[in-house]
């Protein structure tokens, strides 16, 4: 149990695919007890606090829309009156569209943009207010993508706001180094969470099939392998480890280029 | 080193500041006619055809562009600057950075490129970005983030 004690809040949890609730689960599973957020819907969010408790852990449920910095504000006030702290912080919510880039469009742009660029912002600012009043430190991790070290085509914008994560982390993790708190970002590669759903390349099985064969471990990831990354940056064990990229894509962003057979580069995340 | 840029149009957008102006003294003495989005004393006596767009709209921005006829080459100068501490950065900083270093050099290159692609000569689309964009520096998050996603 490398997390006993401790507080966490992630965000974007509420469905059973999400990787929001592999985190959360992955932290709990180590002795966090946890608070849940997602925009909804929330009878889902409920239910996986009901599925931390059957874990032996405290949960709570917060509804939020994390581009409004007021109900961000409120998110972690009710995380501390319901569960005390917070030590560390997933920021975990995003969105995708799938759009060439001759065809943005400027409610995409700014849909994208305002989930994933700023509603990180406004969650680490408050995260980092919460840790800094706390006096010990604290954990910050970003989920952001493969697509921060390769471009994948028909996503350009997620593209640019999964890249840009790595620069916010690394500004973030230069100014709150001096306070011990950490901000590191994990990339998944493909998993079958909500967010692919609507993926034009994965509504077939012909799709899902090359989809495989285009990752060099040849499957999905699961929600889990990307909650035990964010354990390691959240534990005892990342303690020296911050401004860092962990990409859990079974090789999908190394082979993105390659000519070997069965590598492809058409393929979304 | 020497250019020869004669008989392509060059459009300079962005903010102008004095690099601007050196890359655009640059085009104009190789031989290119210049377009500029914003009027300033930087460009001093440099011939040049002034224009207003709509940088925030696709829709009205499109046909703007067309009307400015043959453009080769767009250079694209995202000058946002603002420093200062994560923490005290503002909603309306994010706001102001991502305008002026992402979303308006994204439409403006998406229409750029649409009208270069129905011309079929091919062009040159150039971003003016900073090193804030390639790597973390303290007091820099919002310029950097959104010179990253450029």
């Amino acid at each position: 149990m490398r997390l006993q004690g401790k507080v966490a809040l992630v965000t974007g949890a509420a469905s059973d695919r999400s990787i929001g609730w592999g985190i959360a689960r992955a932290l709990a599973a180590e002795g966090a007890d946890v608070a849940l957020n997602d925009i909804g819907p929330l009878d889902a969010l409920n239910q996986r606090v009901e599925d931390l408790k059957a874990m032996g852990r405290r949960g709570v449920a917060l509804a939020a829309d994390v581009t409004q910095p007021g109900q961000v504000e409120a998110m972690f006030a009710n995380t501390v009156a319901a569960l005390g702290r917070v030590d560390i912080v997933a920021s975990n919510a995003g969105i995708i569209r799938w759009e060439h880039f001759l065809d943005i469009t400027p409610t995409n742009l700014r849909a994208i943009v305002n989930v994933n660029i700023k509603g990180n912002v406004y969650v680490c600012q408050a995260a980092a207010r919460q840790m800094i009043a706390q006096g010990d430190g604290g954990r910050i991790i970003l989920t952001s993508s493969v697509q921060s070290d390769v471009q994948f085509p028909i996503t350009p914008v997620y593209g640019a706001t999964k890249k840009a994560a790595h620069t916010l982390v690394g500004v973030m993790a230069l100014e709150l180094a001096p306070y011990n708190i950490t901000v590191n970002h994990i990339g998944p590669g493909w998993v079958q969470s909500p967010l692919n759903d609507i993926s034009p390349e994965l509504q077939t099985a012909g799709g899902i099939e090359s989809q495989r064969l285009a990752v060099p471990l040849k499957r999905d990831g699961y929600i889990e392998e990307m909650g035990r990354a964010v354990v390691y940056f959240a534990s005892s064990n990342g303690d020296y480890t911050t401004g860092s990229f962990l990409r859990v894509d079974g090789g999908l962003g190394i082979s993105k280029y390659s000519d070997a057979p069965g590598h492809g580069n058409n393929h979304d995340i | 080193m020497t250019f020869n840029f004669s008989g392509k149009r060059a459009f300079l957008a962005g903010t102008v500041n004095t690099t601007l102006a050196a890359v655009g003294k640059t085009l104009h003495e190789s031989g290119a006619q210049l377009i500029v989005a914003d009027e300033s004393p930087l460009w001093g006596d440099l011939p040049r055809e002034a224009v207003t767009l709509n940088m925030h709209d696709p829709d009205t921005l499109r046909p703007q562009i067309e009307a400015l006829g043959e453009i080769n080459i767009l250079v694209f100068n995202a000058g946002w600057r603002q420093t200062g501490r994560f923490l005290d950065s503002s909603p309306d900083d994010w706001d102001a950075a991502i305008d002026a270093n992402f979303e308006s050099p994204v439409f403006l290159a998406q229409a750029v490129a649409r009208a270069m692609i129905a011309r079929g000569q091919g062009g040159r689309i150039i971003f003016l970005m900073g090193v804030e964009g390639w790597m973390p520096f303290a007091g820099t998050a919002a310029a950097g983030v959104s010179l990253t996603m450029l």
